[in-house]
């Protein structure tokens, strides 16, 4: 030990010491954008990465593809029985959607909390270390993304962007543990109960949902979805289902143990969600209705 | 000559690939309560570090620690510190010691679990994780041990190889400059 901490090298491993923490304290902070080194060595990592990752979404893809294959049969019975009921429920939300639209015309409002324009993206990487949960997609911000966008697969809501380079961004998932990492959910019931989902319980795999008020009745299986109240989602994008409530430490709040509807492993695919509403940041830069509009117009386009 | 360049392109090789493989892997096999973590560049620059040059390794270790951070981490200074941090102290701890592709084994395990130690205890200190010692130590530690093991075994006879190949080389030029 003695020759390991000779002088020279002890001063070395404090000072090195000292600039990690303040390295650490540094990027620690919410940043709004990152520095253009950042997003060109994002950019080009990206890039090299994506050469390898298209091959290898081929390979799996086949692998899947054979799975599903030995399990049509089964799949095939179950798909039967429900086919039923869907149809059913086909005819019911079309008549539903068309009066939403006629009552809306009524009132000359088009746009909802709940209306959104979708882009879409594929997943080139995960963050191998599985502290800080993020994906690589290979759009960016000239594909008109932005920082914050929901970003969901076709089972439901997975996470959010949290960084946007030139040609990639990074998706930050819900199960990350980070108190920027909050959404605002509603679980739907008679009436809705509103709280924040706070990361994941790594034993069980279910998202925390906390700060339920305590006289709110929470049942197994409610449904939860995003509230649109945050400012920066849609209303309506499905997280997940409710598996079990627990009162909170000092009996004022209740806690929700929700089963995530989307698989947060495996992903290959993925929806970038852009609220059509104005959304805090559009207020913050003073450019709150028309923009709004205009973004969705291309929108469309893409 | 020609040979040397070819360690910085394995080692992009095989950071893509430990992203790539993190989206295939788990929910196959694992069912979501087993977390894998492959770590085969750090395997590679342990490697790196102590059969062919330690300045190099702590110097590439340093480079990609980096590249994780700005890539994946977005918080300078973990990967930053964490890699050129272990490789050194695993280079200081074995260089005495027996160096053969057997003992090399028990070493790359040891520096894997001190790795993985060292980023539980950073990310804990920070509060970007909630789970118990316990459960990580079983959980994340015992697969990505064993999953890196293999990776180990694959591929540590080649990479011996070309590593003994490359240090000839250099004691060779090195030699040259002597006389």
């Amino acid at each position: 030990m003695p020759q390991f901490l000779r002088n020279k090298r002890l001063i070395i491993l404090l000072a090195g010491i000292i600039i990690l923490v303040a390295l650490i304290g540094f990027s620690l902070r919410d940043r709004e954008e990152l520095s253009w080194p950042e997003q060109f060595v994002k950019d080009t990592v990206g890039f090299v990465q994506n050469i390898f990752a298209k091959p290898a979404h081929y390979v799996a893809g086949f692998v899947e593809n054979i799975h599903d294959l030995l399990n049509t049969y089964e799949e095939n019975k179950i798909l039967k029985e429900h086919l039923d009921s869907y149809a059913k429920l086909k005819v019911e939300a079309d008549r539903l959607e068309q009066e939403n639209k006629e009552l809306r015309a009524v009132l000359d409002k088009d746009e909802t909390l709940a209306s959104y324009h979708v882009r879409h993206a594929s997943v080139i990487s995960r963050n191998p270390d599985r502290w800080n949960e993020s994906l690589i997609i290979d759009k960016g911000e000239v594909h008109d993304i932005k920082k914050d966008m929901a970003v969901i697969t076709a089972d439901g809501m997975i996470g959010k962007i949290k960084s946007v380079g030139k040609t990639t961004s990074s998706v930050q998932l819900l199960s990350t543990i980070d108190r920027t990492n909050r959404v605002h959910v509603a679980i739907q019931g008679d009436e809705n109960a509103y709280g924040l989902v706070e990361g994941i319980d790594e034993e069980s795999q279910l998202l925390l949902v906390n700060e339920i008020p305590a006289e709110i009745k929470i049942k197994k299986g409610m449904n939860v979805i995003t509230s649109g109240f945050s400012g920066t989602f849609p209303e309506g994008l499905f997280i997940g289902t409710v598996e079990k409530v627990e009162p909170s430490q000092y009996g004022l709040t209740q806690t929700a143990y929700v089963k995530p509807a989307a698989n947060f492993y495996n992903i290959k695919h993925v929806m970038v969600i852009e609220r059509t509403m104005p959304t805090d940041k559009d207020y913050e830069s003073g450019d709150a209705t028309g923009e709004g509009e205009e973004k969705a117009a291309s929108g469309d386009k893409s | 000559m020609r040979k040397k360049y070819w360690v910085p392109i394995i080692m992009l090789i095989l950071f893509s690939l430990e992203s790539i493989i993190m989206n295939y892997v788990p929910s196959y096999f694992f069912n979501n309560h087993w977390l894998v973590i492959p770590r085969f560049l750090f395997i590679f620059l342990l490697f790196i570090t102590i059969f062919y040059d330690k300045k190099l390794g702590v110097t590439y270790a340093f480079v990609f620690g980096l590249l994780m951070d700005i890539v994946f981490t977005e918080i300078y200074g973990i990967y930053l510190f964490v890699y050129p941090a272990v490789v050194y102290i695993m280079y200081w701890l074995v260089k005495n010691w027996i160096t053969n592709l057997f003992t090399m084994f028990f070493y790359s395990v040891f520096g894997l679990i001190a790795l993985e130690i060292v980023l539980f205890l950073l990310y804990y200190m920070i509060n970007l994780s909630d789970i118990s010692f316990k459960y990580f130590a079983f959980h994340r530690l015992l697969p990505t041990m064993l999953m890196n093991m293999i990776f180990y075994v694959a591929i540590c006879f080649p990479l011996k190889k070309y590593l003994s190949a490359l240090k000839k080389l250099k004691e060779e030029e090195e030699g040259m400059f002597q006389s």
